[in-house]
């Protein structure tokens, strides 16, 4: 049977490759594991894994200084250790990238840690002021292509890096 | 052994038309003092990431003409983001190039003793598979600049410096002043 997670899989592989982002740089998560799968055989879009998200930041900043356009695919706990290279490098430089986040946390986790970093992560980005939006399920899942595609142009637009975070385990906001 | 301003002196004067970004700190006063040039990217914050931001250019510089994209940064911060040796492994950009200058020190913020006292960052970087070339002198130091700048692959030179640090206003730049101007240089 095709679950959510599924069908969200397919949508977030839809926009970005409506992006015509030239590089993927991912740190897996199990949610969104046929997203990397598919763009590790991609003609057209340049995919790599990083090792962790603040030195993925660097080289999305690198990329998009020298001309072309990086998106990151990363768990939210990653925001944890990439704040301050989002903050201080990519976005008082102005350099654009796209960084599309998965959410930790919330109903379906089991994890007994990750809650106390991911719950309150929404605010903490609003705090820091780096422009994020939100997916889940309220979202149609056929509007999510388009948000990762208007993303991507935005982030171009205004210069700076812009976050897409969905959560793909369904159930309720957190 | 040599100074980092010496240091700097010999790589200004054979990377006119190289992109070069510089690490926080006195690092990037130092090299601003010399002259600004828009092939220079001075980083003014993120210690540590200098050595990923010189990989994700150097990635763009396959279809252009410069040699290589030079990184800077000093041995608290190669420690502080040892990722991007992991990553400079991994991706192989044939284009990068990274210059630690290692006084044991955190000399910007006064001298404090770093890691770097007791670990070999040469040999960290070839534990990483990434070709290493270590100096400790001057004339030893110019001559790998031009050998490296030179090599088709990514290179680590690892510079032993002493921890002498030159008197420079800050830069209070606009960031994305410094960053207009680089990336105008590159594209």
């Amino acid at each position: 049977m095709t679950t959510f997670q599924d069908l969200a899989c397919e949508e977030i592989i839809k926009g970005i490759e409506e992006t015509g982002a030239d590089y993927l740089l991912t740190l897996p998560c199990s949610t969104i594991g046929k997203v990397i799968e598919h763009f590790e055989n991609s003609d057209t879009i340049t995919s790599f894994p990083i090792s962790r998200e603040e030195d993925g930041v660097g080289i999305a900043s690198g990329i998009s200084l020298g001309g072309q356009f990086p998106i990151m695919l990363i768990q939210d706990t990653g925001i944890g250790n990439s704040i301050l290279a989002i903050t201080t490098f990519a976005q008082a430089y102005h350099v654009p990238m796209l960084i599309l986040v998965t959410r930790r946390g919330g109903f379906g986790e089991i994890n007994s840690a990750v809650n106390l970093f991911s719950e309150p992560l929404p605010d903490i980005l609003d705090a820091a002021r780096v422009k994020t939006f939100k997916l889940d399920y309220r979202v149609p899942l056929k509007e999510w292509s388009t948000a990762i595609k208007q993303g991507a142009k935005y982030a171009k637009d205004t210069h700076r890096p812009i976050i897409v975070m969905f959560n793909i385990k369904g159930g309720a906001e957190q | 052994m040599m100074s980092r301003l010496d240091a700097l002196k010999i790589l200004y004067k054979y990377t006119e038309n190289i992109p070069v970004i510089s690490s926080c700190g006195n690092t990037s006063r130092e090299w601003a003092s010399l002259g600004r040039r828009d092939n220079h990217l001075y980083m003014v914050d993120t210690m540590g990431l200098t050595p990923s931001v010189a990989i994700g250019v150097s990635l763009t510089l396959e279809k252009k003409g410069f040699k290589k994209c030079i990184g800077i940064e000093g041995d608290g911060g190669v420690l502080m983001n040892p990722n991007s040796l992991a990553s400079a492994s991994y991706l192989n950009p044939r284009k990068w190039m990274l210059i630690v200058f290692d006084n044991e020190c955190f000399a910007s913020t006064g001298g404090q003793c770093s890691l770097a006292s007791r670990i070999d960052i040469a040999k960290v970087a070839e534990g990483f598979n990434l070709k290493t070339i270590q100096t400790d002198n001057a004339e030893d130091f110019e001559k790998a600049v031009q050998k490296s700048i030179e090599e088709d692959g990514p290179i680590v030179l690892h510079a032993k410096i002493n921890q002498e640090n030159q008197k420079n206003p800050f830069l209070n730049d606009d960031p994305a002043v410094l960053a207009y101007k680089f990336s105008s240089f590159l594209n």
